[in-house]
């Protein structure tokens, strides 16, 4: 469900190219030899993530913790008694939590900062007298749990009445998996086991259907 | 296209979390919106965490302290973490659209969160009609309010002025404030020295979030009558 195909929505924002160059890359973390380092880093997160290895981790850990706790007293304003339970939540969360960690999306240190500065937000946000509803987590997606669900996905805001128009170029058996997937926000499973076929039908239902809509939206754009 | 977005200074409060958390919101659900902060967000993470790396060299990178050795023999003997299993089918409930009458409208993800137990705010029931505006309120965050506010064509806020900041999200169609029209995405932040008339454009409905940090306080004629309106469209 998460992956609502973008050409279905009348999605506006987003579809215009990057200027390029306009983000320059930051250089990685200074260090003798940087990109041996983040590789480095990167490769014992997913030892640690694939075989739980204590060797691996004792090395990221002989790396990061100095550094971290350091960094932690300035972010606790010198307390260090604070910073040094962010330090522990913060590698307990790398132990836990490296299979959520992805290689692709940036460097070690970048992820381990991320998770610290999340921490450090509901730490505050809980021993503040008005404790707020917003956690960190919905604020910087780093440890959901499906990748594809945080920020990566293109956005777009489906007026609905939109799409309205296109549904009769679709045939009721698929409107009506549509319906429930896309409408009633109901899980692709649930919708097979509602209608009593396989899965994979209401896979190739809704693929056939969401190309029928995007051909009709492109025709209707030339209009 | 987004034209209107958070300066660099506020998204590098965002990123280090500095901002309050009402405010935070709004940043974070723009940059769900928005490729190009979503760049700057990441090279900003990337900025900061390498200060994590420039902190002096510890004394000897093989032997940890006492108190840092210890806790990585705590860690590695932990307990695996227990599958949160709650949060997920939280996770999985939420809300993904907000509904206004016949329409309906896909939330940025950090908006999504927000929704979990507020059914009639997701179904669009008793929001607070002033004319051609409806407001639902999502939350009070200590100073800070947010809301949904759903302007029909040609809508208009009465002119009024702020005492804190106020930030506007615009979900989608054309919200128009003074000369400029703002789109989809369009992150408008203004602080206590601008007096404005916002509202819907002549051809389009309008639907945005906002953060609010204290009541508006109408300026012109006689809708300083509506002065106690202020406290309610805050």
């Amino acid at each position: 469900m998460s992956s609502a195909p973008s050409s279905v929505c009348g999605y506006t924002a987003n579809t215009s190219p990057l200027v390029s160059g306009q983000m320059k890359p930051q250089p990685e973390a200074k260090s003798k030899s940087p990109e041996n380092d983040g590789q480095r880093w990167k490769d014992a997160l997913v030892q640690i993530a694939e075989n739980k290895c204590r060797k691996h981790y004792a090395a990221l850990f002989n790396h990061f913790a100095p550094r971290l706790k350091m960094f932690a007293i300035r972010l606790c304003d010198g307390n260090e008694a604070v910073a040094l339970e962010l330090v522990q939540d913060t590698m307990m969360t790398v132990w836990q939590k490296a299979h959520l960690y992805n290689a692709g999306k940036g460097a070690a240190s970048t992820w381990i900062y991320t998770i610290a500065r999340n921490l450090r937000y509901d730490q505050l946000r809980k021993a503040s007298s008005k404790a707020d509803v917003i956690s960190a987590e919905d604020l910087w997606p780093v440890l959901e749990a499906e990748a594809d669900e945080g920020r990566s996905q293109p956005d777009h805001l489906v007026l609905q009445l939109q799409l309205e128009k296109y549904y009769d170029a679709l045939s009721p058996a698929q409107m009506e998996v549509i319906r429930k997937v896309y409408l009633e926000d109901k899980p692709q499973q649930q919708v097979a086991d509602e209608l009593n076929i396989p899965l994979g039908t209401v896979k190739s239902r809704i693929r056939l259907a969401v190309q029928k809509l995007q051909e009709k939206i492109e025709a209707n754009d030339y209009d | 296209m987004i034209k209107s977005h958070p300066s660099s200074d506020l998204l590098r409060a965002f990123v280090g979390g500095e901002l309050p958390p009402a405010l935070a919101l709004c940043v974070s659900a723009h940059v769900d919106m928005c490729r190009l902060c979503q760049q700057q967000v990441k090279a900003i993470e990337l900025e900061l965490a390498a200060e994590i790396e420039q902190q002096p060299e510890p004394t000897a990178d093989v032997e940890l302290s006492a108190d840092l050795s210890a806790m990585m023999a705590a860690i590695l003997d932990s307990d695996p973490a227990p599958v949160e299993t709650a949060s997920l089918a939280r996770e999985h409930s939420k809300p993904k659209h907000i509904r206004w009458q016949q329409s309906k409208f896909l939330l940025p993800r950090a908006l999504q969160r927000q929704m979990c137990d507020q059914p009639e705010l997701v179904a669009g029931d008793n929001w607070r009609q002033l004319g051609k505006l409806w407001r639902g309120r999502l939350a009070e965050h200590d100073a800070w309010r947010t809301s949904f506010y759903y302007i029909e064509q040609g809508g208009e806020i009465p002119e009024h002025t702020h005492k804190g900041r106020e930030i506007t999200l615009v979900l989608s169609g054309s919200f128009v404030d003074g000369d400029e029209v703002y789109q989809e995405g369009d992150f408008i932040y203004r602080d206590g020295d601008h007096t404005h008339k916002p509202g819907a454009s002549s051809t389009e409905d309008c639907l945005c979030f906002t953060a609010v940090e204290a009541p508006l306080h109408f300026t012109s004629g006689a809708t300083r009558l509506l002065n106690p309106l202020g406290k309610l469209l805050y």
